[in-house]
């Protein structure tokens, strides 16, 4: 696939994703462009001017927000974290004003032709333990927009202290690894101004109905395990907001236990 | 607010994992220090004339518009070039128009004067740092200067306990290092503090 169209597909996704955590109805059609697609064009924009009255009409209302690091890690930057090795990849593109070919070749790895986006905002339960690189928890709930929230909430230590932790207490059950279960749970953790999580909403669970309750269950016990956050703040003052916690459940070796 | 303009040679909206986590736009700043044979960007060498100069408050107003994804995704705005380095005065603006919630990060060789770097550390996120080789010699041989400010602001880094926003690259660069040259950059930066590299092979092409 041409990369301007996955990169469409994957800006879709966020929007969606955007659109879902605040309840905003959002239809979208699949574009039937057959041109070089840059990533972008005057239909996704108006998505996204669309969302953005949406949030806006939604702060005014007084209602919260969640914005803040909702589909952070959908894309990572590749092999950043410890170490690397490789030859004449796509990351040596890294800064490259001109584009070429070879940037695309993560994007199109990662999606394939009619799917949805890898979702990889989550926390992705092996058998083992947690691929660090492909554990992106990030969110974080703002009153109205980004504007009115000077820090957002965090997790004590940072995104890599939460991801160990997650990858520490999950556990991918025995019920689920023999029906090789994969899907997300999408949690809405509110956090109040001292930091503690005073309410926990799950907002999303795809996983398949024989399973979707061991899992949220097993989200909950873990959840019901974090350290208090620290608070957003807004002036120096601290306030009570969102953190948004996408987890993912699926084996890594897929094929290895369902073949 | 000051308002420096810049040469900028261009902007590339939606880069996805090449520049950084999430949605980011790559905006590349004409002149650099270097004259590296392989440079990815040689367009921001030599005479800027053909290229748009931009105060910080044109350039919030023409990134801004991918905001809802840079919130939603940690992105933001990657400074490149040509040397980002040379422009603090520049992003320390940016970063008060844009405000905290876009993740700021620097692709730099640390090929600048100290006070660059001091001045851009509190507002950045991350720096990507392509050191080259840390061998004095293979450094002039490949690039036509000195490492001299680089160790001076990899140390500056250190001081500041930043080197955990810092991915270092340590390039194999073809006709000028090796693979053991590579390993000893590594240990010089490990000493240092820096945890997080990036090990590959420039690509040669052909200008």
């Amino acid at each position: 696939m041409a990369r301007g169209k996955q990169i469409c597909k994957i800006l879709k996704e966020i929007r969606r994703q955007i659109a879902e955590a605040n309840g905003i109805e959002f239809a979208t059609s699949e574009c039937r462009y057959k041109g070089d697609c840059l990533g972008t064009c005057p239909k996704c924009e108006a998505e996204v001017r669309y969302l953005e009255q949406q949030l806006r009409a939604r702060s005014l209302a007084g209602k919260a927000i969640a914005l803040a690091g909702i589909s952070a890690g959908m894309i990572l930057m590749s092999s950043c974290i410890g170490t690397s090795s490789k030859n004449q990849s796509n990351d040596d593109m890294l800064g490259m004003f001109i584009e070429s070919p070879e940037m695309i070749e993560e994007v199109e790895d990662t999606v394939e032709e009619g799917e949805l986006p890898a979702i990889e905002d989550t926390v992705v339960i092996k058998k083992g333990d947690i691929d660090e690189s492909m554990v992106p928890v990030a969110g974080g709930v703002t009153e109205g927009s980004t504007s009115f929230i000077d820090e957002r909430p965090a997790f004590p230590r940072g995104i890599d202290a939460l991801m160990r932790f997650l990858a520490s207490n999950l556990k991918y059950l025995e019920e689920w690894n023999e029906a090789c279960i994969v899907g997300k749970v999408i949690a809405r953790l509110n956090i109040d101004k001292n930091g503690k999580i005073s309410d926990v909403e799950i907002i999303r669970c795809s996983i398949s109905d024989e399973f979707s309750e061991s899992a949220i269950n097993e989200v909950q016990r873990v959840i019901g395990l974090l350290p208090d956050f620290v608070p957003a703040h807004k002036n120096s003052e601290p306030i009570e907001s969102y953190f948004i916690l996408p987890i993912s459940l699926k084996l890594s070796d897929y094929v290895d236990y369902c073949d | 607010m000051v308002n420096e303009s810049a040469k900028i040679i261009g902007i590339s909206r939606h880069r996805l994992s090449t520049d950084g986590d999430g949605v980011t736009t790559l905006v590349a700043f004409h002149d650099c220090p270097l004259r590296c044979r392989y440079c990815l960007n040689p367009q921001s060498l030599g005479d800027g004339g053909r290229f748009r100069e931009y105060s910080p408050k044109e350039l919030y107003a023409e990134t801004r518009i991918d905001e809802l994804y840079f919130i939603a995704t940690n992105g933001g705005v990657t400074f490149g070039g040509g040397e980002p380095c040379l422009r603090p005065q520049f992003i320390r603006d940016f970063r008060e128009l844009c405000g905290q919630g876009w993740r700021l990060n620097l692709e730099t060789s640390l090929c600048v004067p100290s006070a660059n770097i001091e001045a851009l550390l509190p507002v950045v996120n991350t720096l990507i740092i392509d050191i080259k080789d840390m061998n004095p010699d293979i450094y002039r041989s490949y690039t036509g200067q000195s490492n001299d400010l680089v160790l001076d602001n990899l140390r500056l880094i250190a001081e500041a306990g930043r080197q955990h926003d810092c991915i270092v690259r340590i390039p194999l660069i073809p006709d000028y290092n090796t693979d053991t040259d590579r390993e000893k950059s590594r240990k010089v930066l490990e000493a240092l503090g820096f945890t997080r590299f990036d090990l590959f092979t420039y690509q040669i092409r052909k200008h």
